[in-house]
């Protein structure tokens, strides 16, 4: 049976990838992923607020010690030189194309346009064939609009795209306003597909001590009946069929 | 300057001038890579002391990358927008005085010049003739440096005590008083009915802050377990900006210390509320915000700074303790206090064992003159001060009266042993013997005189403040390091364990031992010392203290004594040598199974972290040795907690 396609203007032998997680770590994980079938490889996250605390933990406690006490100028001893969260993740980034036959796609979660445009570039210049977007906004300002959030994902990619040239990706929720014409309106920004969340990591709420709870549940095998339009309830060209993906789109992945 | 250094020049002087002109970082960027050479001081030469700046910087941060981005925006600004310093001074504030107007003679003539750095001005004729200087001394150095206070909300408070018990300076104390006494009290000197059924209703209770002493390390809003069920973010204390609480408080304050210490004999010393009320003898140190090692420091002023005899092994216990020209040791109003001493690294338990040993010499002495002239002083006297039961503060107090009617006794003798007997006769009262100090001293340079005092079987405390590195000079490491953990000497982490000192005491089986971290069980905390202090032999309390030497923020201080005691990294425990006489176990668990992985702990602290940027490998092997390492230990110790006393058989 032939089961290639096409994903990010890629051609690839089946269209089982696996997602962005710490499998992506280990070369020898990925050799097993890629011989037992997987298409392309999803690398893990690297988080642009993850870069930027490690940078300022680091400045903090090991470049900028100066306690004012005459016997102790530090506490730790000053490492002047090693590799930080991006520098690993560029390594391995080349680290797996070295190992790898399948494409690799990078995955970044960026806060800033700063992290997203020098980061991106830099992975780029690394070696990766794609870039995974995921910008996690939580929006919680009761005075902006929907539209504004969009045209925050959108000015992003814009952005972004003047600046690399590899295929990207945007990750979206999958109740993300209208999904599918916001997956209109991305492909004319340039995105050269869109992915889902099945769901987010969310903490939980305690109500006895009043504090939240973070927890980490892996998702189950029911999780794949995640329709893409969950969020947009595709109802007008199925009516009785709520998880057929809108007429004409082509790119949905869970 | 040779012809490559030349061009060199140029070259960094225009990335420079772009800088400078443009703000362009990516230019900044470049000059960086040449800070090496000559060419950097060509450029400072050219463009002034902007440029000098931003070298400086530069050079600081040793590493050159890209993500440099970060520390060079703010200073590419600075060198655009040059401030300027005006010729003469603009500012109207004034500089308080060192100390308050209203302090002791001695205190304003050379405490508060040695404050202003004035101290090579005072004449010799005003320093103590002995070299004893007066307690209590830091209540006058006012810092004021907290920008934040807690304020407290009585209406949410439950009175747990927590509070004062995190306080590593001693600025949040809660005081019991009769309500009448606050008829003149500033309008807002907050006071409710104290909770419970331990006072009756005309008793009210203030949990007050002391707003110049304050640090803000927010630790006491941190541990605060009460929230507001409709507004959860507001808890029973918060942290609040405002100025104007600031001023207010210092009004309550002041109208607080007016008030009347509770009497300690009527207050539960096993509850955390009940001890809490109890005067801290121990305030106000220079130690770092957030220190992990002073909490426990005043736990013991509390409970039995009235009666301590203090040896102080040098580090930063020493150093906050008693560095000229203030002390943080002081007195109640009765003028009973703390005596505190300190010694060198290599011999504190000795000296603190030589305490002991005079004490008891001095006590045995004692009661054998009160037998001597039992007909004379009054047999009932006599046999009363013999007999005493001393295991209560009571009867402490108690024993205290008798002593005073001895001395009026003693007046009306005319016998030369009487005379002897009034200069020794506060020693009939029970003492408390510490001997306080850090890991350095403890597990390494002094650790042969630990050993022979735990062998000697003499009734000290040993506290010892465990940062798991030499704190005081920099954080050089100690036989306390943890395996894994980057310190100096351990560049690339250090490759064995932490020494077990805890084990090796109890192998004395003669010697209490514990192992206590107050941010993950208070009242374990608080048990152990009442224990501690009443056993009458060797005492060791091994109390984990967080640092800024672990390269974590200390507003976390609670938060890493619970991982450090999830993770079984510092599990907790008693072992009590009269709880075997009993026939019961001697040593009791207090801390459950490891729970969470030892890298969800050492994540937190740079200290661990660090090693896997440096050195993953190492990091990697580390790491997953501690954690077996922990359930090996802990599991070792709940083995240990199950042997039958007797060693006939195995309990279940």
């Amino acid at each position: 049976m032939d089961l290639t396609t096409n994903y990010l203007g890629m051609q690839l032998k089946n269209p089982l990838v696996p997602s962005a997680s710490p499998l992506s770590r280990s070369l020898e994980m990925a050799r097993i992923m890629e011989s037992a079938g997987a298409s392309a490889l999803i690398m893990y996250s690297l988080f642009e607020e993850a870069v930027t605390a490690e940078e300022e933990a680091m400045v903090r406690f090991l470049h900028h010690q100066e306690t004012g006490f005459g016997e102790a100028d530090g506490f730790l001893p000053d490492h002047m030189d090693f590799p930080g969260e991006l520098d690993r993740y560029l390594e391995q980034v080349a680290a797996l194309k070295a190992t790898l036959e399948i494409p690799l796609i990078a995955s970044l979660n960026g806060v800033t346009t700063g992290g997203w445009i020098d980061h991106a570039r830099e992975i780029q210049d690394a070696g990766a064939d794609a870039l995974e977007l995921n910008v996690y906004y939580i929006a919680a300002d009761i005075d902006q609009p929907g539209s504004q959030v969009e045209q925050r994902y959108l000015e992003l990619l814009k952005q972004l795209k003047q600046h690399i040239s590899i295929p990207i990706n945007m990750k979206l929720s999958s109740a993300f306003s209208s999904v599918s014409n916001m997956v209109k309106q991305l492909e004319e920004a340039g995105a050269q597909g869109v992915s889902l969340f099945n769901r987010f990591y969310q903490p939980d709420i305690d109500i006895h001590n009043l504090r939240l709870t973070p927890c980490l549940h892996p998702s189950t095998s029911s999780e794949v009946l995640l329709c893409p339009c969950a969020g947009s309830r595709c109802s007008t060209d199925a009516p009785n069929c709520h998880w057929a993906p809108p007429v004409g789109c082509t790119r949905w992945m869970t | 300057m040779g012809v490559a250094d030349q061009a060199d020049g140029e070259l960094v002087a225009d990335l420079v001038q772009q800088v400078v002109d443009e703000g362009d970082l990516a230019a900044a960027h470049l000059a960086g890579d040449y800070r090496e050479t000559g060419a950097v001081h060509q450029a400072i030469l050219q463009h002034g002391k902007g440029v000098a700046v931003f070298l400086a910087q530069v050079e600081k941060r040793g590493v050159w990358q890209q993500r440099e981005g970060l520390f060079l925006e703010p200073v590419v600004y600075l060198i655009q927008h040059e401030a300027e310093v005006p010729d003469q001074v603009t500012s109207g504030f004034d500089k308080p005085p060192a100390v308050s107007p209203d302090a002791p003679e001695f205190v304003r003539k050379v405490t508060a010049e040695i404050i202003a750095g004035r101290g090579d001005s005072i004449p010799v004729s005003l320093m103590p003739v002995d070299g004893t200087w007066p307690l209590g001394t830091a209540a006058y150095e006012k810092r004021n440096i907290a920008l934040e206070l807690p304020k407290w909300e009585p209406d949410l408070c439950t009175d747990c005590g927590k509070c004062p018990f995190a306080c590593p300076h001693g600025v949040i104390r809660s005081k019991v008083f009769k309500v009448e006494l606050t008829e003149n009290a500033p309008e807002a000197f907050l006071h409710a009915p104290v909770k419970g059924k331990d006072f009756g209703p005309e008793w009210h209770i203030a949990y007050q802050v002391a707003p110049d002493d304050c640090t803000g390390c927010a630790l006491c809003v941190e541990i605060c377990p009460i929230r507001d069920k409709k507004n959860p973010e507001r808890k029973a204390l918060n942290m609040t900006p405002d100025p104007a609480y600031k001023e207010q408080e210092r009004a309550s304050w002041d109208f607080f210390l007016t008030l009347p210490e509770y009497d300690r004999t009527k207050l539960k010393e096993t509850t955390l509320k009940g001890s809490m009320i109890m005067q801290p003898l121990f305030e106000f140190s220079g130690a770092c915000v957030g220190c992990g090692e002073t909490p426990y420091v005043k736990l013991a002023s509390q409970l039995f700074g009235d009666r301590m005899i203090v040896a102080n092994a040098t580090g930063c216990s020493s150093i906050y303790g008693g560095n000229l020209p203030t002390t943080p040791w002081t007195t109640n109003p009765e003028g009973r206090g703390p005596a505190w001493n300190n010694s060198l690294f290599e011999d504190t338990a000795e000296f603190g064992l030589g305490m002991q040993v005079a004490v008891a010499k001095q006590a045995t002495h004692a009661r054998g003159l009160v037998t001597e002239l039992a007909d004379r002083i009054g047999g009932e006297l006599a046999d009363a001060l013999l007999q005493a039961d001393q295991s209560s503060e009571a009867g402490i107090f108690e024993q205290r009266e008798r002593i005073e009617l001895l001395k009026q006794k003693l007046n009306g003798i005319d016998d030369l042993r009487a005379r002897v007997l009034e200069g020794i006769a506060d020693l009939l009262a029970r003492k408390s013997i510490w001997i306080m100090g850090g890991d350095g001293w403890a597990y390494d340079i002094g650790f042969g005189g630990l050993d022979h005092v735990l062998a000697s079987g003499h009734d000290v405390n040993i506290l010892l403040l465990d940062t798991e590195v030499y704190s005081n000079t920099g954080g050089q490491t100690s036989k306390a390091t943890p395996l894994g953990a980057v310190a100096k000497f351990s560049a690339s982490g250090k490759p064995t364990f932490k020494k077990d000192l805890a084990l090796m005491a109890m192998a004395y089986q003669n010697v209490y031992v514990a192992q206590v971290a107050f941010g993950a069980k208070d009242m374990q905390t608080l048990r152990t010392f009442l224990e501690a202090e009443s056993y009458p032999g060797p005492s060791v309390i091994i109390a984990y203290s967080p640092c800024i030497a672990h390269g974590v923020d200390l507003s976390n201080n609670l938060r890493q004594q619970e991982l450090a005691v999830n993770s079984g990294h510092w599990p907790l425990f008693r072992y009590d040598p009269r709880r075997a006489i009993k026939g019961e176990h001697p040593l009791k668990i207090d801390s459950k199974p490891p729970s969470i992985p030892f890298r969800d702990y050492a994540s937190t602290e740079t200290r661990f972290s660090v090693l896997q940027r440096t050195h993953p490998d190492l990091a990697e092997r580390y790491f997953s040795e501690a954690e077996k390492h922990a359930k090996r230990r802990f599991h070792l110790y709940e083995q240990l907690s199950h042997l039958a006393v007797d060693g006939s058989e195995e309990e279940k």
